[in-house]
């Protein structure tokens, strides 16, 4: 019985960091919503979906760094907003094609840390660039959102077996592209 | 590089690894881009507030009841673990370490022996009937047992307040016994003019057989005498041999033998007169006979221990039945509700 109350205190304080977080993303999520569906109805749609997926993957959010919570709230979003209007046959992979805007532009102050990160920042979209909007979706949704190949698989109507070999083949494809690029794995760590 | 590409499963551990490091680096980026971004306020309408607070609360539910499930699976398997691994030890240790062993053996050992007493705890109690050495015990000498198991064989066991002892056993004769005569003196006597031996050996022994040859007797006393111990085995054999010229002058038609009555009115011995005199009662052992009218029996003055026999003659009818004697009074039950013939009360009484 103890546990049970120990555990029940603790969902009390994940729902109340899953409001904490609605509250502070909401406005900024329906925002990325409205990016992708034209009527406000679609985007509350959207922004409901991308909330449902958030609670599920409220574990994960506890571990992750404040600071990117929003970012991965907005990613949910878009993929959410994604499955949304594939759902309604308005949308092929190709045509998604809004993820290089999400990277800021260069920043012209220069301090050497500065120039080290916007080194970085310009490798990071050279390379998001150069790879297919379908492995960026794919790329995203496993390594950011954590979903799980079943979940994928859904959102992108394919089979949980496609979704590894596609997987696979993405992922070399990175590496490829960053071997292009003359990429060190110690200038990134 | 070109050797990673030589091993494809290296290769891909590569590009997991190196992808992962981009996402990473993405949402970095990603996320400090939120940070400086300016938007413009917008309204959330109340049906969206609504719908989201109501899917969070239901979804941290859901959430609740998965983990506890979890928990509580996680929980009963971490238990089975542990009992399994507790297991593994024990055996382990039982299997290779004697110190362990054996407590173990002999606390299973003494627990089957309290449960065999409690389950024999009946069997135990001393049945007087059964008592062939009523009566024949120095003074000093109580009863402790007195028990037959199911193959037959009885056990009587008297002892004084300290180490004497009086053993009676009667066992099947249909397997070889050994008796141990080693540094013994052994000495071929009669008792009831059967061939007897009596073993001097820490005490006295004597074993004997049955007429038919059926049965072995064995009688032994750790503290009397030769002569107190061969006198009490001929008491023995004479009730027995009384017993059976009884048993064979009834008509067997006649008689519906008790478990319990030929027993104890073989406890009778045969030098103690048997009195019909209820008013001289106050001998050891007694017979009294009365009209079976008579329901009610004073017995105070009666010095009367353990049990007596109520035996009735109905017609030609038979029965006893044993009972427990009472402080002051014995309530006699008619036997079978005629009223013919004459009724007997017989008592012992015990040392």
């Amino acid at each position: 019985m103890f546990p049970l109350i120990i555990l029940t205190i603790e969902d009390e304080s994940s729902r109340d960091f899953m409001l904490r977080l609605y509250v502070n993303s909401v406005t900024r999520m329906y925002l990325e919503a409205v990016k992708y569906v034209s009527d406000k109805e679609s985007a509350e749609d959207v922004v409901s979906d991308a909330v449902v997926k958030l609670v599920e993957k409220v574990d994960l959010l506890r571990q992750i760094d404040e600071g990117k919570r929003l970012a991965y709230a907005i990613t949910t979003v878009r993929h959410m907003a994604y499955h949304h209007l594939r759902q309604e046959s308005r949308v092929g992979l190709t045509s998604f094609e809004a993820l290089e805007e999400l990277l800021p532009s260069e920043d012209t102050e220069a301090t050497d840390d500065k120039i080290l990160k916007e080194q970085r920042k310009t490798r990071l979209r050279e390379l998001l660039t150069a790879i297919p909007a379908e492995d960026r979706l794919l790329l995203e949704e496993k390594f950011i959102l954590s979903w799980s190949d079943e979940e994928i698989a859904k959102t992108l109507g394919i089979r949980p077996n496609s979704v590894r070999m596609r997987l696979t083949r993405a992922k070399r494809r990175v590496a490829d592209a960053l071997t292009a690029q003359g990429f060190r794995l110690n200038d990134w760590v | 590089m070109k050797e990673l590409r030589n091993s494809e499963k290296l290769y891909d551990r590569y590009a997991d690894a190196a992808t992962a490091l981009v996402m990473d680096q993405y949402l970095t980026v990603f996320a400090e881009s939120l940070k400086a971004e300016d938007f413009a306020p917008v309204e959330i309408s109340a049906a969206l507030n609504d719908r989201c607070r109501k899917l969070i609360r239901k979804g941290a539910a859901k959430e609740l009841y998965r983990s506890v499930g979890k928990n509580l699976l996680r929980g009963a398997s971490a238990a089975v673990i542990v009992f399994l691994f507790l297991c593994g030890v024990f055996a382990v240790l039982f299997s290779t370490v004697e110190a362990i062993r054996v407590p173990v053996i002999n606390f299973f050992t003494e627990q089957k022996e309290t449960a065999s007493e409690v389950t024999d705890k009946d069997e135990n109690e001393y049945v007087r009937d059964e008592d062939v050495l009523a009566g024949l015990a120095p003074e000093g000498y109580e009863p402790q047992e007195c028990k037959r198991t199911p193959d037959g064989n009885l056990t009587i066991r008297y002892a004084d307040a300290g180490d004497g002892f009086i053993l009676y056993d009667e066992l099947p004769n249909d397997e070889t016994r050994q008796i141990d005569t080693e540094d013994a003196v052994t000495e071929e006597i009669q008792i009831g003019g059967a061939d007897a031996l009596l073993v001097d050996k820490e005490g006295y022994r004597i074993i004997w057989y049955s007429a038919s040859g059926e049965v072995l007797y064995q009688l032994k006393c750790n503290q009397l005498s030769r002569e107190e111990t061969i006198a009490i085995a001929e008491a023995i054999e004479s009730r027995r041999e009384e017993a059976l010229s009884a048993e064979s002058d009834s008509d067997p038609a006649e008689s519906v033998p008790s478990k319990h009555a030929p027993a104890a009115y073989d406890n009778v011995p045969p030098d103690i007169p048997i009195i019909s005199d209820y008013s001289q009662s106050d001998q050891t052992h007694g017979d009294a006979y009365f009209p079976h009218e008579i329901h009610h029996v004073d017995v105070t003055d009666i010095p009367v221990r353990y049990s007596y026999i109520v035996e009735g003659a109905v017609d030609s009818d038979f029965y006893a039945t044993l009972f427990d004697m009472t402080d002051d009074e014995f309530i006699w039950t008619s036997v079978d509700g005629e009223e013919t013939g004459n009724d007997s009360i017989g008592w012992t009484v015990l040392p």
